[in-house]
């Protein structure tokens, strides 16, 4: 099996949401609630955004509910592009009915009546098994019109991503269903007053939906006991291949690294000199360095680094780290949507750099990089090309003995 | 600019979406007649669709072409697996026919692949005659820890 709890309290494994039933029953319960009293369960849990922003979900869910506008949305971000990630693959597959719940409940207490799931189309099974669900919804009166014969109505669709990391930001994920080019957008205003069709809504990512049915069932608490204010309740974390038990496990937050590393990934298959977390835009991490660390948003972020989606991806000792770098330019290139000139022009020139150390036709303009490095993190639209500078600046701090032959000091 | 196009795409909505609509046209559209009436019906001009149409990986013509896409993702590559996938695909398929995308969510165990809508990992590479033929494969079962009472895949 490459999926486990070791939650003092599960919240995202658990089997408390797995039949037509035990959804009915729940919906029946939040219908027959004060919105208010809902709302401010999902606050109190200090449930933050687990896509990577951290943004209070309750406060999102607040804001938008507080918009004078008939028509509304609720998005499902379930473009996990991040390298390392399968913890939206896992609850898409395995706990539909906990996704869907968690995104009819936002429709309820924000006013929505029309959701969408925005799944990447690497994940055909997802999509397969998450349209099987909205169906079976559908038969059983529990989404589309007056659900439960209540006046409440909610249809949920699904779009299909076609091969673009950016469309995991929330702005160009919006742009990529409207069927504008998938560009990000800059913000004010925020997608809780102009969404999708600029209308007020709801982006969550799919772990942070399916946080909502244990919250509601067993109280705020179940989820703010756990870690702190800032970084509460349990995570999702995977670990990759080069763990001798590599898998999808629910982690409380606060959880000492060191432990996840050693006790349940029970240490790597062959020697690793660091960890990249949270995705291609998230901190490489010496492993002498991790140890120090704790499950935790904020920790991860004071210490240089980014917790992100909670992705581990293991960089083998023998793993050449200016072809990591390289990998990461390559990336960010490929990607970059092309809206702002720093993540454009900025992306390629890394790559090419790189290109060139690979080849050993010049050496690294260290200064001209690091030039390059700070004009990304400060002048880029987004995350895509302005985190990129994170691990790459790491992984100059950290392993600079790697570079010593392939750098130019003077350029 | 783009509030318009936005609030234009939202007369239709979720229900007519102009994203799924685009997608379905670029598939059909060898001379870019359904593109066009595309563009009409919603009242954008052919640079929005083309615009956004040529953004995605997966609608260009290069990536429809390929057979077998493999993951390239960076825990495939540190694993080291990718390059026996490929020479494996490339014997089998052409390699020009095998392309690449960007993580395809197996990273517990790699090794892997994109063939014919399915996503392919593990060792299910040693049985890529039975995949190509379009047999079913004796495949890892059960690699997350099951909970729903059912299984949602789509019409069945």
């Amino acid at each position: 099996m490459y999926s486990k709890s070791f939650a003092t309290k599960t919240i995202l494994m658990g089997d408390d949401l797995s039949s037509i039933d035990q959804f009915k029953e729940l919906v029946s319960n939040v219908l027959k609630k004060d919105k208010k009293e809902t709302l401010k369960t999902v606050t109190e849990s200090n449930l933050c955004g687990r896509g990577g922003a951290g943004f209070p979900t309750g406060m999102k869910w607040n804001l938008c509910s507080q918009q004078k506008v008939e028509k509304k949305y609720v998005v499902c971000n379930a473009d996990e592009g991040d390298s390392g990630a399968y913890s939206d693959r896992y609850l898409l597959e395995e706990q539909p009915l906990k996704v869907i719940f968690g995104m009819l409940v936002c429709a309820y207490i924000i006013g929505s009546d029309e959701g969408v799931l925005y799944i990447r189309g690497e994940y055909p099974k997802s999509i397969e098994i998450i349209n099987g669900a909205i169906n079976e919804l559908k038969k059983a009166n529990l989404l589309g019109k007056n659900i439960l014969g209540t006046n409440f109505s909610c249809d949920m669709t699904i779009c299909i991503g076609q091969g673009a990391y950016i469309c995991g930001e929330e702005s160009a994920l919006i742009a990529s269903i409207e069927g504008r080019r998938a560009e990000v957008d800059v913000r004010p205003p925020f997608p809780v007053v102009e969404g999708l069709y600029k209308k007020p809504t709801v982006v969550n990512n799919v772990e942070t939906l399916a946080a909502i049915p244990c919250i509601l069932k067993f109280g705020a608490k179940t989820f703010s006991s756990v870690g702190n204010a800032k970084s509460a309740g349990t995570k999702l974390v995977c670990l990759d291949s080069l763990f001798k038990k590599p898998g999808v496990y629910e982690i409380d937050m606060g959880t000492p690294m060191k432990k996840i590393i050693n006790e349940i990934g029970e240490g790597f298959v062959q020697p690793v000199k660091a960890l990249q977390v949270g995705g291609p835009l998230g901190g490489v991490i010496p492993i002498k360095e991790v140890e120090k660390l704790n499950l935790d948003f904020q920790e991860f972020t004071k210490a240089g680094f980014m917790l992100g989606h909670g992705s581990v991806v293991s960089i083998p000792e023998s793993f050449s780290m200016v072809k990591y770098i390289h990998h990461l330019f390559k990336f960010s290139s490929d990607e970059s949507c092309g809206k702002c000139f720093p993540g454009r022009l900025g992306s390629y020139r890394g790559k090419e750099m790189f290109d060139q150390a690979l080849n050993k036709s010049n050496k690294i303009p260290i200064k001209l990089l690091n030039e390059l490095l700070v004009t990304m993190k400060k002048g880029c639209l987004c995350a895509l090309c302005g985190a990129i500078p994170v691990p790459i600046s790491n992984i100059l701090k950290y392993f600079t003995h790697e570079f010593k032959d392939d750098i130019n000091q003077s350029a | 600019m783009s509030k318009n196009i936005s609030k234009l795409s939202g007369r239709k909505g979720l229900k007519d979406n102009l994203f799924k609509r685009m997608v379905d046209a670029t598939s059909k559209s060898k001379n870019g007649k359904e593109i066009r009436q595309l563009a009409e019906e919603y009242h954008v001009g052919m640079s929005t669709i083309h615009g956004a149409e040529s953004f995605y990986e997966f609608l260009r013509p290069e990536h429809k072409e390929k057979k077998a896409w493999i993951c390239n993702g960076s825990a495939c590559m540190c694993a080291g697996t990718q390059g026996k996938i490929r020479k494996k695909l490339s014997e089998k398929l052409g390699e020009d026919n095998i392309g690449m995308m960007f993580c395809l969510g197996h990273c517990y165990e790699t090794n892997a692949f994109h063939y014919n809508g399915h996503n392919y990992a593990g060792n299910d590479i040693d049985q890529i005659d039975e995949i190509i033929k379009g047999k079913k494969i004796n495949s890892k079962k059960n690699v997350f820890q099951k909970f729903c009472d059912k299984n949602y895949t789509y019409g069945r």
